[in-house]
């Protein structure tokens, strides 16, 4: 190899960061080298002379998902927490389960099925269950059951999803989002065996996970009632937010409910879903016609 | 930053710092406030060494400490040992001040940091004859429950 | 039972404390080391017992970099990977930790969801 072009570890970082931006929508300045260095670090390491444009190289000249999934899973940093934000639950328990009950009374559907497009560790599914079993438990409702729903939880990292699936957390998990009416979530579903608090097997044993790229169409034939993408989009460049929104719209039942970050802003440039708001909270809904012009 | 380092630029790159690394590592918010600084009883104390020396402090009230030492570990507040609050708020320290190191070296300036200290005692103060300026500002958890106090001093 | 275990080597004992935290869930015990220089003893003492070093970089007495350096030098230590858990960031500490045969390098302040999917990503998860 010619080492006479070769560029400098700094003109290395730089392509790389635009390569980061292009792929995964992130803008990192100069300022934040740092991160993406060490973020990328094991990637730097397996490459074949241990640097910056080596790893450039490989990621440009072999294009292909799993590079990709790896870059993007190097940046994210998978933080979440016990029923994350008000929002989608108190949408869910003023108006979405209300409706979605009576359709299941009146047989109208048959099952809701609920997915988790990014899983990370699977606080989110897992909330949702409880907070499902829970809304029953407090309305004495007996004729509907968890059986009534499928929970499916999905992440492009598949280490995640081993922890995820155990349903064992430690005390600092545990520590977050068990507050307010939340606060005895804990007590009531988990069991601390000394070492870790592990979820109850009835919680745990109902939901599906699998590793899912939400860039990539699915050919499966499942349909969905409630979808919760939240945090995930502000790693995407626009183009593939569309993308994504887009993959989950046509997996989305007619009038199915999504649920996006609250300081996420997911206009009707990309997303198909239309936009319910108050004044307090958003959410979005899949509504005859697509809010953008496919 | 470029040439001499700009204040300005430094306390947005230190505020930015401590509320990420606060938002991650504890699970909470921490928001600016104007009111006064709650009782210092354990201060983590670092020094940013390069043209102009910085003294990086973090203090607390032993109550603040062992309610943010408890968030990071998962440790009830009140089975923590005295040891454990301390390196907690010494480690806290550390990581913003490593942090907010590695975002000012990306530059051309090059500093070095001190390994972090810990001064404890009820109510204390720190003062420093040749202090020139610095930035003090007061944080509440977004619970409202705890203050923080971070402060940069030019020395 | 002949667990595997997560050699922690850290100055600040509320680092591995965490870190503790994270192995109990994925079924890993715990070694703890509060320099370089004790977690070379303990690696001597324990050969086999160790499935992954969390190693800081600035310690006293020996650095996590002088350690990797020693640990690397014992061919027995091959195939155990060693991750990198500072708040150093800068890209000369980070290529230096990679040429010393570092796998990864997780940042301070990290998620305890990322901990996890890390310590998963090099060694593997829970058994179910």
């Amino acid at each position: 190899m010619s080492s006479a072009i070769r560029p400098t570890d700094d003109q290395a970082l730089k392509l790389l960061a635009d390569f980061v931006e292009q792929e995964c929508g992130i803008y990192l300045d100069e300022s934040k080298n740092y991160l993406l260095i060490s973020r990328l670090a094991g990637m730097i390491g397996e490459t074949v002379d241990g640097s910056i444009y080596a790893l450039y190289q490989k990621l440009t000249q072999q294009p292909g998902m799993a590079l990709t999934e790896r870059l993007i899973n190097a940046i994210t940093t998978n933080e979440t927490t016990w029923f994350r934000e008000q929002t989608p639950w108190l949408i869910l328990g003023e108006i979405v389960l209300p409706t979605m009950i009576t359709e299941l009374r009146s047989g109208t559907k048959l099952k809701i099925r609920i997915w988790s497009a990014a899983a990370s560790t699977g606080q989110e599914i897992y909330s949702t269950v409880m907070y499902i079993d829970n809304y029953l438990r407090l309305n004495k409702i007996v004729d509907i059951t968890l059986n009534n729903f499928e929970f499916y939880a999905t992440d492009i990292n598949s280490a995640v999803l081993q922890v995820a699936t155990a349903g064992r957390y430690d005390a600092i998990a545990m520590q977050r989002g068990f507050s307010g009416e939340f606060a005895d979530y804990r007590d009531r579903y988990f069991s601390n065996s000394g070492r870790y608090w592990e979820l109850a097997a009835n919680i745990r044993g109902r939901v599906t996970f699998s590793k899912r790229n939400l860039l990539e169409k699915h050919a499966g034939n499942l349909f969905y009632d409630i979808l919760f993408l939240r945090y995930v989009l502000i790693y995407f460049s626009e183009t593939n937010k569309k993308i994504a929104l887009a993959n989950l719209y046509e997996q989305a039942n007619k009038n199915a409910v999504l649920f996006c970050g609250n300081s996420e802003i997911v206009d009707n440039q990309i997303n198909p879903f239309t936009r319910i708001a108050d004044s307090l909270r958003a959410y979005y809904r899949k509504t005859d016609k697509a809010c953008w012009q496919v | 930053m470029s040439g001499r380092f700009d204040l300005n630029a430094l306390q947005t790159i230190f505020s930015e710092v401590l509320t990420n690394t606060t938002q991650v590592f504890m699970g909470i918010e921490l928001l600016p406030c104007a009111a006064p600084a709650p009782d210092a009883d354990i201060s983590g104390l670092l020094i940013l060494i390069g043209e102009q020396p910085i003294v990086i402090r973090i203090a607390v009230s032993s109550a603040a400490a062992g309610h943010f030492v408890s968030l990071m570990t998962g440790i009830a507040e009140t089975e923590l040992s005295e040891a454990l609050v301390s390196d907690g708020i010494a480690e806290l320290t550390n990581i913003v001040s490593g942090r907010a190191k590695a975002i000012i070296n990306a530059d051309s300036a090059r500093y070095r940091l001190t390994p972090p200290a810990i001064i404890e005692g009820n109510s204390h103060r720190l003062l420093f004859k040749s202090r020139t300026a610095g930035f003090c500002q007061n944080y509440r958890s977004s619970d409202g429950r705890f203050g923080l106090t971070f402060e940069l001093i030019y020395v | 039972m002949n667990e595997k275990k997560i050699l922690a080597v850290d100055d600040s004992a509320m680092i591995r404390k965490i870190i503790s935290g994270a192995a109990a869930v994925l079924g890993y015990g715990l070694l703890e080391a509060g320099n370089g220089q004790e977690a070379l003893v303990i690696a001597e003492r324990q050969p086999g017992a160790i499935a992954l070093v969390l190693l800081d970089i600035n310690m006293p007495v020996m650095s996590g970099l002088e350690f990797l350096r020693a640990f690397r030098a014992n061919p027995d230590n091959d195939t155990i990977p060693v991750a990198i858990v500072s708040t150093e960031s800068e890209s000369s500490s980070v290529f230096a930790a990679i040429k010393l045969g570092a796998q990864a390098y997780i940042l301070k302040p990290f998620s305890i969801e990322e901990m996890e999917r890390k310590i998963v990503e090099l060694i593997g998860g829970p058994e179910l």
